[in-house]
């Protein structure tokens, strides 16, 4: 397994996809993802809206709240500060994925863009307290 | 929420893992290498990675307590008391190598469920 993006984001980014996504302006949101959860882990290929991904949710999705486009480097999304607590009082199952996502406020028309599934404190198992994220230096994602 | 402080009687300073057989993964799931929090193992049903503290105590919330109760029985746990504020968790997206980390040498002890080997 490995971090990837999703494929359908990745389409739209070339024009196929039906709805863009606009990163600094949508509001971007991630979520902690139990794998062995009703609609199971991350799919790059067969997944697309939040709809295939949110019955395996743990907890609440956080929002991006300091996003930033091309300030870490050409082609690069952040967020200047790294969430604490991102999550609060996680208490669910175990959480194999971190999913990130467009919400749009309908499941089925909210992007998936890309998911970690590789990354320190992956997986995680719950112990009832607040989980923090922090992100890279160089950033969240590159396209 | 809360957390449930758990004990086992005889390991310390160990990585556990915890299966539950009746819920198997749609995909085989590879586990993170044990320096980011995983044990390196290819997982077909779920399993829960326990760290197991220098007195042989772990925290678990309770939710997932409730729902591995027997499990973590059978496996030796004993509950303890309820943890009104459990320590905060983190996960860092950080650039990381293989082979490297804190939790790198963790020993890995699997439980009676687990046939992943690795």
């Amino acid at each position: 397994m490995a971090n990837s993006f999703y494929n359908a984001f990745l389409n739209g980014i070339l024009g196929s996809h039906a709805t863009r996504v606009d990163l600094d302006a949508d509001t971007i949101k991630m979520a902690l993802i139990d794998n062995g959860g009703t609609d199971s882990g991350p799919d790059a290929a067969a997944d697309d809206f939040w709809d295939d991904q949110d019955g395996s949710l743990v907890g609440t999705a956080y929002t991006l709240a300091a996003k930033t486009i091309g300030s870490v480097a050409a082609g690069v999304f952040d967020n200047t500060t790294d969430p604490a607590p991102a999550f609060t009082a996680v208490s669910g199952a175990t959480c194999e994925s971190l999913v990130f996502f467009k919400d749009t406020g309908t499941p089925s028309t909210s992007n998936l863009l890309w998911y970690f599934d590789t990354a320190t404190g992956l997986p995680l198992t719950p112990n009832g307290g607040d989980v923090n994220v922090t992100f890279s230096a160089s950033g969240i994602a590159k396209i | 929420m809360a957390g449930v402080r758990i004990q086992h009687p005889t390991e310390r300073n160990v990585r556990y893992t915890v299966v539950e057989p009746t819920i198997p993964y749609a995909k085989p799931y590879q586990c993170t290498p044990p320096e980011f929090g995983g044990c390196g193992s290819v997982h077909l049903f779920k399993t829960h990675h326990l760290n197991v503290d220098e007195t042989g105590a772990c925290i678990v919330g309770d939710e997932l307590y409730a729902k591995l109760k027997l499990r973590l029985a059978a496996e030796g746990f004993v509950e303890g008391n309820v943890v009104r504020k459990p320590p905060v968790m983190g996960i860092g997206l950080g650039q990381q190598k293989a082979g490297t980390g804190a939790w790198g040498n963790i020993p890995i002890v699997r439980g009676k469920g687990d046939k992943s080997g690795g």
